[in-house]
Parts: C-alpha cells; sequence; structure tokens
C-alpha cells in the first residue's frame, strides 16, 4: 500500500499570552492526506484552520503532536532543513498572490528552481511547461501590477507547481477573486491535481471553492467537525451537499 | 491628547525609531562640527596666511554643500517617518480624526523628533569634535592654537538650522499627507509600480552616459589649463554621465542579467530584480552619493598628499639636514648619516667669520640658486665654493642663525680667525629625513638653550620640515576633517534610503523564506542586496577620485602619494556604514 502524501498525529496549539492558559486553538486533531487526494478544509474564523495549515505546511511550530510529509518527521527538522524541504517538496498558494513584484512573471515562477540551483535550461523549460498549463505563457515578461488578480493567481499557482513537488498548500486560494475567476482558479487547481498527481490542501471558507475537492474536513473550535466525500458524485450535486451540511452545523 | 499619542508612538515603535533618531543625531552631529571650524574665525585664519581667501572660500562652499545634503537626508529620513506611521493614520482617519488634526500629530512627531535629535547632536558632535580633533592634530603632529569644541553661538546656529528644516519638512509631510484619501493611507504598502522602459532610448542612453563619463575622464589631466570654464565643463560632464550610467547603463546590466544564465542561479535573478526595481528610484541620489564620494576622497588625499610630499620639499630646500650649536650632539645616533661636521666661527659686528680653509676641507654642501648670475628655478646640490661665499645658501643660513637676525647677518672666510668668542657649530646630513625624525625632534628640543632667538627656525631640512608642517599641517587637517564628515553625511543618507523602503522589501523576503529559502540564504542575500547600492556609488566614486587627481598634476609633486592612506580612511568608514546598514536592514527584513 502506497503511504500517505501527509500524516499529522495528535495535533495540539496552544497560544500562550501572558500567565493565563488560554484555550487551545487545535485540540488533539489527527488528519490524513493521501496520496493524489484534493483535500479541501473549511471552518468559520477562528476555527483554527489558518494555524492548522501554518503547521501542516512547517511554518508554525504544534505545541504538541507528530507531522509526517513524504515519510518525513517534519518537526525534527531544524531551520534550514525545512526550509530546504519546503523550497522541494511543497508548493504553496497564498490568499494575497504573495509574487515578487520586482520580478518578471517568468522569474516569479523560476524562483523554486533558482533556490535549488537548477541548470538554467531545464528551468526555462519547466516554467515554459507550467505557463502553457496555467495559460499565462503571454504575461511572461510582465511584472505582477500589470496583472489582474485572477493573472497574478494563476502565476502564483505555477509557481507552486514548477518544481514538481509532491503536495501544494492553499491558503483560500481563491479569497480575493471573484466568482468567475475563483471558478478559473479551481478548475487550473483541479487539473494540476489530476494531469499532475500532485495533491493538494486547500484551507478555504467557499464552499464553492471546497466543492472542487475530492474530500472535505470540517474544522470547528479546533476539533474535526464532519467530513464529506464526494466520491462519483457530480460537482454540483456535491456544493449542494456542502450548504446542507454547513446549515447543519448553523444549527 | 495629540501630544500623548505622538509621544506614544515614538514609544511604542521604538526600534523603527531608534534607527531614524541615531541617523538624525548623526546629521545634526556633522553639522555641528563643521560649523564650529566654519565659525572659529581665527582658526581659519590661523591655519594659513597665503591661502585665508581660499579656505574661507572652501568652508561657505562646504557649508552650502552640507546643508543641502543634509536637507535632502532629512528629508529620506521623515518619509521614513511617514512611511512607518501611514498605516497607524489610516486607521485613525477611519475612526474619525479629520485630516487636520492627523496632519497636526504628524508635524508634532516630526518637531518632537527634531528637538530630540537636535538636542542629542550637539551633544555628540562636541564629542566627535574633541575626540576627532585631538586624533587628527595628535596624528598629524601639530597643535592648532585657536581649536575649541564649541562656543554657544555655534550650538544656536545648529539647533536653529535644525529646528527650520524640521518644521519645514514636518509641513511638508502634512501638506503631502493631507492630500491622500484614508484608503491609501490604508494600503501603504501595496502600492507599487513597475516603470516600462523603450530598450531603444535606454540603449542610447546607457551609452551616452558611458560616453560623457569617459570624456570627464579624459579630460581631466587638462582641465587646469582650462581653468574654471575646464573645471565647470568637467563637473558637468561627469555628474551627467554618471546620472545617465546610474539609470540607464546600470539597467542594461540588469535586463542583460535578467536574460542570461548567470542571473538563473540561486537568489541571483532576486537581487538583480531588487536593482533593477530600485533604479529609477535610486538614480538621484545614487548619482549624489557617487560624485560626493569622490570628491572626499579627493580631498583627503589631496591634503595628505601635500602632507606627505613636505619631507621631499623639506630636503630639497635645504643641503643640511641640521646644524647644532649644542656641543654635546651626538649624530652617533642618528641613521645612515651621509655627511658631518664641525666648524668654527666667531661673529663681530654682525658679521660670521669662518676659516676658509676648514670650510673648503669640510666640503661643507650647499644649494646655489643662481648660476653665472641668473637665477635658478631648481636650486643645485654641490659644495661651497670658497671664492664665492656669497652664493652659498647655507653660509648665509648659518649666519643668520648664530647672528639671531633673519636679514642681513654677512659672512667672511678668512685665513686667520679675528679675536673673539670662538664658538663651534656642527652640521649633519642623514639620507632619510623621516626615519631619523624622532631623533632629530630631541636635537632641536636641546637645542634651544642654545639659541639667540628660540623662535628662529634651526638650519637644515628639519626645520624647514617643522615649518612646512605648521603651514600645511592646519590645511591636511581641515581636509581630512571636511572628508570625513561629507563621507559619514552621504553614507548615512544611503542608510537611510535604504532604510526607508524596507517594508516593501519585508514581503519581498517574507515571500522568499515561505517558498522554501533557508535562513543563511536569506541573510547572504540580504547582505548583497543593500551590498549592491553600496558598492555602485563606491566604485564610480573610486573612478571619479583616481582620474580626478590628474587634476592636481601641474601643482601637485606627487598627487597620488597621499591616495592609499585616503583610500584607507574612506574605504574603512564607507564600508562600517555599510556593514551597520545591512545588520539593520537584516534586522528589519528577516523575521527570527
Amino acid at each position: 500500500m502506497v503511504q500517505p502524501i501527509l500524516l499529522a498525529k495528535n495535533i495540539k496549539k496552544t497560544y500562550q499570552s501572558g500567565a493565563h492558559v488560554a484555550q487551545p486553538v487545535l485540540n488533539d486533531l489527527s488528519l490524513t492526506v493521501e496520496n493524489g487526494e484534493f483535500l479541501a478544509i473549511m471552518g468559520p474564523s477562528g476555527s483554527g484552520k489558518s494555524t492548522l495549515l501554518n503547521i501542516l505546511s512547517t511554518l508554525m511550530q504544534p505545541t504538541s503532536g507528530s507531522v509526517t510529509i513524504n515519510g518525513q518527521d517534519i518537526l525534527a527538522m531544524n531551520d534550514k532543513d525545512m526550509a530546504k524541504f519546503r523550497g522541494q517538496d511543497m508548493g504553496f498558494i497564498f490568499q494575497n498572490y504573495n509574487l515578487i513584484e520586482s520580478l518578471t512573471v517568468a522569474e516569479n515562477i523560476a524562483l523554486p528552481l533558482n533556490l535549488q540551483k537548477k541548470a538554467p535550461k531545464l528551468t526555462q523549460e519547466r516554467v515554459q511547461v507550467v505557463s502553457e498549463l496555467l495559460n499565462i505563457k503571454e504575461l511572461r515578461h510582465k511584472y505582477p501590477a500589470e496583472l489582474s488578480g485572477g493573472q497574478q493567481q494563476r502565476v502564483g499557482a505555477a509557481r507552486a507547481l514548477v518544481h514538481e513537488p509532491g503536495l501544494i498548500f492553499g491558503d483560500e486560494p481563491t479569497g480575493a477573486l471573484d466568482s468567475e475567476n475563483a471558478r478559473e482558479m479551481m478548475q487550473y487547481l483541479t487539473k494540476i491535481n489530476q494531469e499532475k498527481l500532485i495533491s493538494i490542501l486547500m484551507v478555504t471558507h467557499d464552499p464553492f471553492s471546497a466543492s472542487f475537492a475530492s474530500r472535505i474536513l470540517f474544522l470547528n473550535d479546533g476539533e474535526i467537525a464532519g467530513e464529506l466525500v464526494r466520491g462519483a458524485q457530480s460537482r454540483e450535486s456535491f456544493y449542494q451537499q456542502i450548504l446542507q451540511q454547513l446549515g447543519n452545523f448553523e444549527e | 491628547m495629540l501630544n500623548k499619542i505622538a509621544f506614544k508612538a515614538l514609544r511604542q515603535k521604538w526600534r523603527d525609531y531608534s534607527v531614524l533618531l541615531i541617523g538624525t543625531t548623526i546629521a545634526v552631529a556633522i553639522f555641528y562640527m563643521f560649523t564650529n571650524i566654519a565659525m572659529n574665525e581665527e582658526l581659519l585664519r590661523s591655519l594659513s596666511t597665503m591661502t585665508q581667501k581660499m579656505i574661507v572660500f572652501v568652508f561657505v562652499l562646504g557649508q552650502i554643500l552640507l546643508g543641502v545634503i543634509t536637507f535632502v537626508y532629512l528629508n529620506f529620513a521623515n518619509s521614513f517617518l511617514v512611511r512607518l506611521r501611514q498605516k497607524d493614520y489610516g486607521l485613525l482617519s477611519m475612526l474619525g480624526a479629520t485630516k487636520h488634526q492627523i496632519g497636526s500629530l504628524l508635524l508634532r512627531e516630526t518637531l518632537l523628533l527634531g528637538l530630540i535629535s537636535s538636542i542629542l547632536g550637539v551633544f555628540v558632535g562636541m564629542g566627535i569634535t574633541k575626540l576627532s580633533g585631538q586624533a587628527l592634530m595628535q596624528s598629524i603632529g601639530i597643535k592648532l592654537s585657536h581649536w575649541s569644541v564649541g562656543t554657544p553661538k555655534v550650538v544656536l546656529v545648529t539647533i536653529g538650522f535644525f529646528l527650520l528644516i524640521f518644521l519645514f519638512n514636518g509641513l511638508y509631510n502634512r501638506w503631502r499627507l493631507m492630500r491622500l484619501d484614508t484608503l491609501t493611507l490604508l494600503q501603504a504598502d501595496h502600492v507599487v509600480s513597475a516603470k516600462k522602459v523603450n530598450p531603444k532610448r535606454q540603449l542610447i542612453l546607457g551609452l551616452l552616459g558611458i560616453i560623457l563619463l569617459g570624456t570627464s575622464y579624459a579630460i581631466m589631466p587638462k582641465v587646469v589649463q582650462w581653468q574654471m570654464i575646464g573645471l565647470t565643463v568637467d563637473l558637468i560632464l561627469n555628474v551627467t554621465g554618471t546620472y545617465l550610467f546610474v539609470g540607464q547603463t546600470l539597467g542594461l546590466v540588469t535586463y542583460w542579467i535578467g536574460k542570461s544564465e548567470f542571473g538563473q542561479k540561486g537568489l541571483r535573478n532576486f537581487i538583480n530584480g531588487q536593482l533593477r526595481f530600485r533604479l529609477d528610484e535610486y538614480k538621484r541620489i545614487l548619482t549624489m552619493i557617487a560624485v560626493l564620494f569622490g570628491l572626499a576622497l579627493g580631498a583627503i588625499s589631496v591634503g595628505q598628499g601635500y602632507y606627505v610630499s613636505l619631507p621631499k620639499q623639506a630636503v630639497e630646500n635645504d643641503a643640511l639636514t641640521l646644524a647644532t650649536k649644542n656641543p654635546k650632539t651626538d649624530f652617533a645616533d642618528l641613521k645612515d648619516v651621509t655627511y658631518q661636521a664641525q666648524l668654527d666661527y666667531v661673529v663681530k659686528d654682525q658679521t660670521v667669520y669662518f676659516n676658509k680653509d676648514s670650510v673648503k676641507k669640510a666640503q661643507v654642501p650647499t644649494l646655489v640658486y643662481q648660476q653665472n648670475g641668473q637665477p635658478d628655478a631648481k636650486p643645485k646640490q654641490t659644495t661651497v665654493d670658497v671664492n664665492h661665499p656669497e652664493d652659498a645658501y647655507t653660509l648665509s643660513t648659518l649666519a643668520n642663525y648664530v647672528t639671531g637676525v633673519p636679514f642681513g647677518s654677512d659672512v667672511q672666510l678668512v685665513n686667520q680667525l679675528p679675536a673673539g668668542k670662538q664658538e663651534i657649530i656642527k652640521l649633519v646630513k642623514v639620507k632619510d629625513l623621516q626615519a631619523n625624525e624622532s631623533v632629530l625632534k630631541k636635537m632641536a628640543a636641546n637645542e634651544k638653550a642654545y639659541m639667540s632667538n628660540p623662535d628662529e627656525m634651526i638650519p637644515g631640512a628639519y626645520g624647514n620640515l617643522i615649518t612646512l608642517k605648521t603651514i600645511f599641517g592646519g590645511l591636511e587637517f581641515m581636509s581630512i576633517f571636511l572628508g570625513i564628515a561629507f563621507l559619514i553625511m552621504l553614507a548615512s543618507t544611503l542608510m537611510f534610503k535604504t532604510l526607508s523602503n524596507v517594508s516593501l522589501d519585508r514581503r519581498r523576503y517574507e515571500i522568499l523564506a515561505m517558498i522554501g529559502t533557508t535562513p543563511q540564504q536569506l541573510r547572504l542575500t540580504a547582505f548583497k542586496d543593500v551590498g549592491i547600492l553600496f558598492f555602485i556609488p563606491m566604485l564610480i566614486g573610486l573612478m571619479d577620485a583616481t582620474m580626478g587627481m590628474q587634476i592636481f598634476k601641474p601643482i601637485m609633486p606627487d598627487p597620488y602619494s597621499g591616495f592609499s592612506l585616503g583610500l584607507m580612511l574612506v574605504l574603512g568608514i564607507y564600508g562600517g556604514y555599510y556593514i551597520l546598514t545591512s545588520l539593520i536592514y537584516q534586522r528589519l527584513v528577516l523575521k527570527k
């Protein structure tokens, strides 16, 4: 059996604020992302979903628990190895795109490969391939400030993808986009997931975006409150199912 | 209430403000240092009688230049302040504070900062003046009689000047702030523009930059012939050339690097992109710094060059190293003695009598200033011709010295010394004047007891050297002092310009960290990122100064003789600033 790409066990996170021992943000939370899976994590604000994403993506340390990605215990790594691991095995798509505005589109996309000191020829080729995949070839020599939000997010996705990581993290990737651009973005992410076989873990509060995932975990007060699996049903009916589930939570 | 908010802001953002405060304090201190000398007329007059007009002119010019740099500098520093606070102002405005209230808040903060840094700066300025003054005087080996650490007048002028600039800056900031709407304020960090360039135009202008800069270097050796016009034309060519070089030529370079395989390694493209992005905004300040860096290095080198040429001049102007009336003087302590002798003489009615035979036998070295009755531009080193003692410079100097009357002593060479008190004078010449300086100094000190006029110059190259040092030492002191003051201001200006953009850079570095740059790579990148900004003006400034020394070729024996020392001093200070800036930059840009 193939091992899961990500395995988180008993994650606990408490923010220390002065003398008080605060309510834990994440309470003994465990989850698994299977290889090739497209997992969405939903939850209202304050549910701990951003904290969870930060911990899983090595940007933050949990108070206790363990995280294994690709069979490697990421909490045992030092800063340097962690950074390298992030650069090689993970991709990131952010809500506010996080492109470097002093670099052109092509240069932004090439950054992860530059960091790994890949040969320039190979870098060019890879940038070419992902630019075609995300339909941003024409924008190669433009600067981020000259692009629309949707275009910027596609560049962000291309950068997350260019080094062919095992897992891409998305932090509200459609949060700053209008519905048309959001749909387009989610279609691209689905394409990446299916054609490139890259696992995706995405945090979102938008049911529409979540409906593109193959599985959804609902987070509430630092715990997993529910789960939906899309299975064979169409995206539209999955979307209805999600809305229903969210309605149940409201009550 | 507004006062309270202004004061609280200072306390809360202490780390950011401390950078600002240190910077402005340095500006005040340097200005104080300079004003202290510029307003000390007695000192300026005592430095040199011959060049009095020139030195006053140099200081007026220096003060104007320093004033301009200070103004630009404080402008950067203040825009740094506005950037620090812009978001808070936006928030206050959203909560219902009126534009007028916010403007007034900013003005108060600016003035508060101005007041604190002016007072601190004056104290720091006094400290630096005292320490650097002492250190410089000691290393040059002179004592300036009218040197002082400051007068109330200097303190008042400095504080007044700065409060005025801060007031002006505060008003300007307020005016600018009041034109912005709340939304722009809140989104302070997101305003980024990418400038489009026309490649053809850039190529032409880039080449023009190289040509202009090159021309300004090429004509430097001839500039003095064309006097003021030459200097002005050259300066214009140089400044324009530098401006185009920084703005356009380097733009082309970053464009090529971005395209090349060289740029594809590691974070080179990131650093290159940073530079490409900054060039348009930085071209003015980098040009200013490049030109002034060259001037500062030039000033120090020329001053130093004059100074190191003094021993050579001293030796050229005398055939002996030292003459002494002290019979106990032992020349054995001196190194490499090439000549020594002892002459008997008798003084009678302002006339000094030497024995002709012993002068002949001693082969006394002398300079001859004329040949066949015609004056000679370059004195000839020879020995005294006993048939023409009136031509022998050495003998008349010795005569003037032993009588204590500078002019009008007569020399007679006789076969038999007349009756009277017979005295001796010992003569010595060494190969290397500087190597023997400390021993000679002791001999000269012991000589005082035997001198009929203690203010009299002791004959020989050593005496010449002392005289030259009192004349030119002050000039050297000034040139080094001036050069250092300018350099510190320049480097501080660049430091602020770099740090004031830190909020934009911070985001870029955060992104780099998130996508997998190791902490070590980040630190190294930050070092290089800042390094390039310091390197560009340094490189151009170094070329300017190296070439610029040619200007002094017709008026100085060896313009480059002081260059290495000037270079060490300048690079030391500038390098120190670079390290300081990149450390602060790292602290601000990289998250722990």
